[in-house]
């Protein structure tokens, strides 16, 4: 098949499932990268939204919230820890921050995440 | 409550339908609601023109589909039975509440066959008994239907079916930029707008609660005039205290369900109250079917009236007609253990992210 045939639909479904979970796993390594970017003080959800969309340029949008799914998880598997803080100028936000667990975690995913970029650039350049 | 912060409510309420098996969906919908907040502040900083109405508005249609949100907490939920609900998202609720229904009504049957058991035992009627269990198995049959057809969840379900019908399924993308992303925000609006909880059922309910609660006060000053006075000595002997009591009770806690129901309306512990309530309901009915107080043959023999003790057929008739209202006393006080199970299975009691099923 060349590359300008178009796709069919079980093609189409099958690229568009494989971009979702590709776009699923940078979006799990983004916030954490995000959330240890703030180690220190700490950054709530919303915060979280507007740095993945200004950082990405709007590949990965955070106004839908679905990422608090993600959030939701990584607390879960205690990856990330959260702190209730009344806000003054609205209602009370959940601030974020890395555990130890999830500082490892994000230093091994991201190290994975190059070398496995590595591989495959390698590979695709001396096709 | 202004119009934008109903939308925003609206929104939430739609999310927390789906994310109902989770057991933080609370936090997860205060944690929605901050975002929304900040979402809606931000545009209102953005563009001063927009009025804070606007902005709020502006903030929902930015969000996610209620369904599709919701489905990637379920995803990402840790346990299996997050698997069960990717496909199809409302499926496994279903199941379980399907089986909730099942055992409401194998209780009920149950409970049938041992009410007819103690009827027998005490009339010795092998005629009453069998009515019993006929009578008995329709009620307790067509009760819980009834409650299955009226569920607020599966009627949510139909209702979701219906909007699958006739609107195109949202994105599934996971959070990227989609190019049918106006197609995602139209069918967002419309799904937003639907109200699910309308000022007038909302106003039944109230107003409903208010009638029962003066009907039932109506009816407690009546008994209790009658008790005291002598107008009819049946409700002086002392052997009726006991029956009096229970009807009393029974008829209180209804009366204070409904003030309950008045005051604070469509709340969770409106369930937990109003399965206090059927309990009692129970209780007090299991109370008068085995110490049966205001019995027509006894008053009859208390009266001496001629003209019916005088006339077996007749005497044995009311001695029927004694069973017979004994056994409605029953199959009220089984049904009201039913409704009792329902309001604990939807206080939380049973809910399908503590376990998987039953059977």
């Amino acid at each position: 098949m060349s590359a300008k045939e178009p796709l069919t639909d079980d093609l189409t479904k099958w690229v568009a499932n494989e971009i979702n979970q590709l776009s699923s796993s940078t979006l799990r390594l983004a916030l954490l990268a995000i959330i240890k970017k703030y180690q220190l003080t700490g950054i709530y959800g919303y915060a979280i939204g507007e740095e993945l969309f200004s950082f990405t340029e709007g590949e990965l949008d955070g106004s839908k919230a679905t990422f608090y799914a993600i959030l939701r998880r990584l607390e879960k598997d205690q990856l990330v820890s959260s702190e209730l803080q009344v806000s003054p100028t609205g209602p009370a936000r959940k601030y974020y921050r890395l555990t130890p667990k999830g500082e490892r975690a994000y230093n091994a995913l991201w190290q994975n995440w190059i070398h496995y970029y590595g591989i495959l650039e390698r590979l695709i350049e001396n096709k | 409550m202004n119009k934008q912060i109903e939308t925003v409510e609206q929104y939430l309420e739609q999310v927390g339908n789906y994310l109902e098996p989770l057991s933080d969906k609370d936090q997860i919908i205060k944690e929605l609601r901050a975002h929304i907040w900040d979402l809606a502040n931000k545009l209102s900083e953005e563009n001063k023109g927009l009025s804070v109405a606007a902005a709020f508005d502006q903030a929902i249609l930015m969000m996610e589909d209620p369904q599709t949100l919701a489905e990637k907490f379920l995803e990402e939920e840790p346990s299996d039975f997050a698997t069960d609900w990717k496909s199809p998202i409302k499926v496994p609720e279903t199941k379980v509440q399907n089986e909730q229904f099942l055992v409401l009504a194998v209780i009920g049957f149950a409970a049938v066959l041992v009410m007819a058991l103690v009827l027998q035992i005490i009339s010795d009627d092998l005629v009453i008994s069998l009515i019993a269990v006929v009578l008995g198995l329709v009620a307790v049959g067509m009760f819980t239907f009834g409650l299955y057809l009226s569920d607020e969840k599966l009627f949510q379900e139909q209702l979701t079916r219906f909007r699958e019908l006739f609107q195109k399924p949202a994105s599934s993308s996971q959070g990227t930029k989609s190019a049918s992303s106006r197609e995602v925000l139209f069918v967002r609006e419309k799904s937003v707008t639907v109200k699910e909880v309308g000022f007038w059922s909302a106003f039944g309910e109230h107003f409903g609660g208010f009638l029962g609660g003066v009907f039932i006060a109506l009816a407690i000053a009546f008994v209790f005039i009658m008790d005291v006075s002598d107008f009819l000595p049946l409700f002086n002997e002392h052997w009726y205290t006991i029956g009096a009591l229970v009807t009393y009770l029974a008829m209180g806690s209804a009366l204070a369900y409904s003030a309950f129901l008045v005051i604070f309306g469509r709340i969770r512990l409106t369930r937990l109250v109003s399965a206090a309530k059927n309990i009692i309901g129970l209780v007090c009915a299991v109370v008068l079917v085995l110490y049966y107080p205001f019995t027509l043959e006894l008053a009859i023999l208390a009266q001496n009236i001629p003209e019916v003790m005088g006339d077996p057929d007749l005497l044995l008739l009311v001695s029927k007609a004694d069973l017979i209202l004994r056994l409605i006393i029953g199959i009220s006080g089984i049904i009201s253990g039913i409704s009792a199970l329902y309001d604990m299975f939807k206080f939380g009691a049973w809910k399908p992210s503590d376990r998987k099923s039953l059977i």
